[in-house]
């Protein structure tokens, strides 16, 4: 029997969530207009038996009361941000709280938008988070082996001993 | 068909402002008697009307009124209306599935003994001691142990050696 895993993105508007989850489920051409995530949206991306249900968080202030139960079961968060130094510093508070409220779940970092000007590097960024931090150009299809292996690589981390039980995930908050 | 003003309680305009999310842009209450403040329940309403990429309700019954959606790209005008005669549809529907609902679909999954549970969990291990047992259940090493001899009485379990003083646990396959 397969394993399934919840993980979930979770940052500001417009930093490029959902534009990740469609570069990891291999949708092309990634658009490149900007469509809110009204509350929540999935993605799946199967690895052999393995099913990752990818949980797409809208960023809106208006759903931040809904965040915490979206986040809820999750082997893994990633905190999105799009690397420009007031978002890096909006996202540095959001980690904290989620910190707080998803003590089970292991919480790294996408520094997205490394296209763009005056954007802070990886490194920069993992010096202010203070997480495992990765650099990532969402809107560029090359990039999904790196977000692949990203993905593999921190939920080994997240799973004890590195492997995923037998069954449906019955994690919770 | 023409609407009477007696049967709609409100209009509503909700637009979506990308960083604070739905915001209410304006409202016209037509009854006075209408007490739902927009305001609060705007967000739970886009939701309900315009959340993920699927499939998506028109209208909405709810207890005391009804709401029909009509989405303009990312604002969402609502019209709520009095339940009417719908109240009458929504017992009698209610009625119906009542006598389509499978009763089957009403039984609870037997819950697994504790000796069950320990024979899957010895069966997913295939080799444990008492206290590595001790890990998956919440009982003493006594009880286990009263466990473990009754299911090796009944043929299910077996002694399989020695791990230190400890006595290896096994399914048997025999």
């Amino acid at each position: 029997m397969g394993t399934s895993v919840k993980v979930s993105f979770l940052g500001a508007p417009a930093v490029g969530k959902s534009t990740l989850i469609k570069l990891l489920s291999g949708q092309v051409p990634i658009p490149l207009d900007y469509k809110p995530t009204i509350g929540l949206d999935f993605g799946s991306v199967q690895f052999g038996e393995h099913e990752i249900k990818l949980w797409d968080i809208g960023g809106q202030q208006a759903f931040q009361p809904f965040w915490n139960q979206y986040l809820d079961g999750s082997y893994l968060i990633f905190v999105v941000t799009d690397s420009t130094p007031q978002n890096v510093l909006q996202t540095k508070q959001l980690i904290e709280w989620v910190n707080r409220t998803q003590k089970n779940a292991r919480i790294v970092a996408i520094a997205n938008k490394q296209d763009i000007a005056g954007h802070f590097d990886a490194k920069r960024v993992e010096n202010i988070l203070q997480i495992p931090t990765y650099g990532l150009t969402a809107i560029d299809p090359q990039q999904k082996e790196k977000l692949c292996y990203i993905l593999v690589k921190e939920l080994l981390n997240a799973t004890e001993n590195g492997d995923f039980k037998d069954g449906t995930d019955s994690r919770s908050g | 068909m023409e609407l009477t003003a007696d049967q709609v309680k409100s209009i509503a305009m909700i637009g979506f402002d990308v960083l604070k999310g739905p915001i209410v842009e304006w409202e016209q209450r037509l009854t006075s008697d209408f007490e739902l403040d927009i305001n609060q329940f705007c967000t739970p309403f886009y939701l309900m009307f315009q959340s993920g990429n699927g499939i998506k309700p028109r209208a909405i019954y709810f207890e005391n009124f009804s709401v029909v959606a009509f989405p303009e790209e990312m604002n969402l005008l609502l019209i709520f209306l009095n339940d009417g005669s719908l109240q009458e549809t929504y017992d009698a529907l209610r009625k119906f599935a009542q006598n389509h609902y499978p009763r089957v679909a009403n039984k609870k999954p037997k819950e697994k003994t504790a000796k069950e549970k320990m024979i899957d969990v010895l069966k997913e291990q295939q080799k444990m001691t008492i206290s590595e047992l001790g890990k998956y259940f919440s009982y003493n090493k006594k009880t286990i142990r009263s466990y473990l001899l009754e299911l090796v009485l009944s043929g299910k379990v077996k002694r399989d050696g020695k791990k230190g003083r400890e006595t290896i646990w096994a399914i048997n396959t025999e």
